[in-house]
C-alpha cells in the first residue's frame, strides 16, 4: 500500500478507538492488531506523533495492581481530525467502490 | 529477560532524543507489568510474544525518520574503542599505505599505457593501404576495451577509500557521515546509472567495439596472405648501397623510420654501406652524400599498430637495416624517428645524438659525445654502457632503463613501468653535478654513482644506493618510495 495512504488509515483507526473510549497503548494496539495484523512497534510512534499534533490528550489513571496506566483521550481538535479523515475515507471508498462495480464511464 | 530486552531496544533507540526514547520504552514497560499483572504471563512468554528489539527499533526509527544503526557498526559503550582503534592504525601501515597508491599507480600506469597506444593508432596512416582500416579499428574496439577497464579500476578505487572513511569514522566514534556517502557517488558506475541514455550508449559501444575486435580481427587473418603485403609484414627484399668517401669527419645521420632494427656496426673499408632488409613497401630510401656528409634513411611511415597478423609475422620475420660505418668516421649528429625496432649503435664519436623510437630498445655501447644526448623509447629499454657525454636523457615508458660504466655531468633517467639501473657512473674524484631518477612501477638501484645531487623517486619500487668509496658524500640526495623498500648506503646529506 501507498505509505501515505497507509498512514492516513493508520491515523483514522487510531482515532477511531479513541472515540470509542479512552485506552492504554497496548489496548489500542490489540485493537487494530485484531483487525488488521500491524506490528506493535509501529503504533507506539503514531501516538506519540499524534499527542504532539494535539489531537489526543494523556492522563495517568491508576491501574489497581500495578503503576498507573497512561491513557490516551481525544481532545477537540483529535474529533475534528476524525471527523475530517472520516470524510475524505469516504470519499477514497466510494470511488473505489464505483470502480471495482463497474460503474464507471 | 525483560531487563536484556529493555537494555538492547534503549540502545538501539539511542539515535532518539532522550524524551522520545523514555516514551517508547515506557510503553515496552507498560506492557511487561500488563502481561505479568493481569494475563498471568511470564516475562519469557512477553518476549516472545514482542518483536525483536532490532525490527521494533527499526519501525519506530522509520516512523520518526531516524536511521537506524545495526549493532555490529557500534562500539561498546561510549567514547572510542581502544581495540578498534588499534585495529584502523595497523590497518593503515601495513596496508592503506602501499594499497591505496599501489591501485592508483597501476590505474595511472595502465592509462598512461593505452595513451601511447593511442598514439601509436593515430601514426597509421590512414590512406596507406588496403587493409588499414581494419588494423585502425581493431585497434580503436581494444583501446575502447582499454578504457573500460581503466575507469573499472578507478570506481574500485573510489569504492575502497569510501569504506575506508566510514570505517575510520565508525572506528572513531564519529557517526556516519553525509559527505562519505556522496564519495561512492564519484564512480564512474554510479554517474552512468543516473544517466540511462549514456549507460545505453555505453553498452552500444561495447557492442560495436567487440564487433570491431571480431570483424576487423577476422578480415585480417582471413586476408593475411593480401594483407602482410600491405602492412609491411610482407617478404622482404634485400637491398644494399655501398659509398666510398674520403672525409670522415663531421657526418650527418637522419632517419625516419617505421620498421626494420637499425644497427650501426664498424667495418674496414673506407666507405659507407647500408643494407637493408626491409618490405617493399616500406618505400624504404637511402642516400649517402659526401658533399655534404649526410646519410638519410627514409621510410614510408607505415604499419605496426593492431594488426594481429603483422604481430604473429614480426616474430618470425624482423626487417633488418645495417649501417656500416669506417672505423675512424666521426658522427656530428645522429637524429633517428623509429617507430617500430631497435635502434643500435657502438664504438663511435659521436656529437648531438637524438634516437626515439616507439616499440623497440635503444641499445648503445662505448659511445662518446660532446653534446647532449637524448634517449627514448615507448615500449622497451634504454641500455647504455660505456657512455660519456655532458648531458644524457634515457627514457621509456614501459620498459627498463640500464646504464652502466659511463660519465656524465648530468643524468636523467626516468621510466613508468619498469625498472632503473645506474651503474658505475663517474668517479669519486671527478663527480657529476646531477642524477634524477624516477619510475612509478619498478625499483632504482644505484651501484657506484658519484654524482653531487642525486634524486631518486619510485611510487612502488624500492630504491637501493651503494657505493664502494665511502669517502665520497652526496651532498644533496633526495629519495622517496611508498611502497617499496629503501636501502641507502652512501654517506649523504639528505635534501
Amino acid at each position: 500500500m501507498d505509505a501515505q495512504l497507509k498512514k492516513g488509515v493508520l491515523d483514522l483507526m487510531v482515532l477511531s478507538v479513541l472515540k470509542k473510549m479512552d485506552a492504554y497503548g497496548y489496548i489500542i494496539y490489540q485493537r487494530l492488531n485484531a483487525s488488521l495484523g500491524i506490528s506493535e512497534s509501529t503504533i507506539y510512534p503514531i501516538l506519540r506523533r499524534m499527542v504532539k499534533a494535539g489531537y489526543m490528550d494523556t492522563y495517568l489513571k491508576p491501574s489497581g495492581l500495578g503503576p498507573a496506566r497512561k491513557y490516551f483521550t481525544l481532545t477537540p481538535e483529535g474529533h475534528d481530525h476524525h471527523r475530517r479523515l472520516m470524510e475524505s475515507w469516504q470519499s477514497f471508498e466510494n470511488t473505489v467502490n464505483t470502480f471495482v462495480k463497474g460503474e464507471f464511464e | 529477560m525483560k531487563d536484556q530486552f529493555m537494555k538492547q531496544l534503549a540502545m538501539y533507540l539511542e539515535p532518539l532524543n532522550e524524551e522520545e526514547r523514555a516514551e517508547i520504552l515506557s510503553f515496552y514497560e507498560e506492557r511487561f507489568y500488563t502481561g505479568k499483572l493481569y494475563e498471568g504471563k511470564s516475562e519469557a512468554e512477553i518476549v516472545a510474544e514482542l518483536e525483536d528489539p532490532e525490527d521494533i527499533a527499526r519501525n519506530v526509527l522509520r516512523e520518526y525518520g531516524k536511521p537506524f544503526v545495526p549493532q555490529s557498526h557500534r562500539s561498546e559503550g561510549e567514547g572510542v574503542r581502544v581495540g578498534s582503534l588499534i585495529g584502523v592504525i595497523l590497518f593503515d601501515m601495513f596496508f592503506v599505505s602501499w594499497f591505496v597508491p599501489a591501485l592508483f599507480a597501476i590505474m595511472s600506469g595502465f592509462a598512461a599505457g593505452l595513451a601511447s597506444l593511442l598514439v601509436t593508432l593515430v601514426m597509421v596512416p590512414f590512406s596507406a593501404a588496403e587493409g588499414s582500416l581494419a588494423t585502425i579499428l581493431v585497434g580503436l574496439g581494444l583501446l575502447f576495451f582499454g578504457a573500460l577497464l581503466v575507469l573499472w579500476l578507478y570506481d574500485i578505487l573510489v569504492t575502497f577509500i569510501a569504506w575506508l572513511l566510514k570505517w575510520h569514522l565508525e572506528a572513531l566514534n564519529l557517526g556516519a557521515k553525509d559527505w562519505v556517502r556522496r564519495i561512492r557517488n564519484l564512480r564512474v558506475s554510479n554517474f552512468l546509472k543516473k544517466r540511462p541514455r549514456t549507460n545505453k550508449l555505453k553498452n552500444q559501444l561495447k557492442f560495436v567495439a567487440l564487433l570491431l575486435v571480431i570483424v576487423g580481427g577476422f578480415y585480417q587473418i582471413v586476408n593475411f596472405n593480401t594483407l602482410r603485403f600491405n602492412l609491411g609484414a610482407q617478404e622482404l627484399i634485400t637491398d644494399s648501397v655501398e659509398e666510398p668517401i674520403t672525409d670522415v669527419e663531421g657526418w650527418d645521420v637522419d632517419g625516419e623510420l617505421g620498421t626494420g632494427d637499425l644497427v650501426f656496426y664498424t667495418h674496414e673499408q673506407d666507405t659507407i654501406r647500408i643494407e637493408t632488409r626491409v618490405a617493399e613497401n616500406a618505400d624504404m630510401e637511402v642516400s649517402i652524400d659526401e658533399a655534404t656528409k649526410t646519410i638519410t634513411m627514409t621510410q614510408d611511415i607505415n604499419y605496426f599498430s593492431f594488426n594481429i597478423g603483422q604481430w604473429i609475422h614480426s616474430f618470425t620475420n624482423e626487417p633488418t637495416i645495417d649501417v656500416y660505418l669506417p672505423e675512424d668516421l666521426s658522427l656530428e649528429s645522429v637524429n633517428i624517428d623509429h617507430m617500430n625496432g631497435d635502434i643500435v649503435l657502438n664504438d663511435h664519436t659521436v656529437g648531438e645524438l637524438d634516437l626515439f623510437t616507439i616499440n623497440g630498445d635503444v641499445r648503445l655501447d662505448s659511445i662518446a659525445s660532446d653534446a647532449p644526448m637524448h634517449l627514448g623509447t615507448t615500449n622497451g629499454n634504454v641500455i647504455g654502457q660505456s657512455l660519456s657525454s655532458s648531458e644524457l636523457d634515457a627514457n621509456s615508458t614501459n620498459g627498463r632503463v640500464d646504464i652502466r660504466n659511463g660519465t656524465f655531468d648530468t643524468l636523467d633517467a626516468s621510466t613508468t613501468n619498469g625498472k632503473i639501473i645506474v651503474q658505475d657512473i663517474n668517479d669519486a674524484s671527478t663527480p657529476g653535478s646531477k642524477l634524477e631518477t624516477k619510475t612509478t612501477n619498478g625499483n632504482i638501484e644505484l651501484v657506484n654513482v658519484y654524482m653531487d645531487h642525486v634524486t631518486m623517486k619510485s611510487t612502488n619500487g624500492s630504491l637501493s644506493y651503494d657505493n664502494d668509496d665511502d669517502t665520497f658524500i652526496i651532498d644533496r640526495l633526495s629519495y622517496t618510495t611508498t611502497n617499496g623498500r629503501t636501502d641507502i648506503s652512501v654517506p649523504h646529506t639528505r635534501d
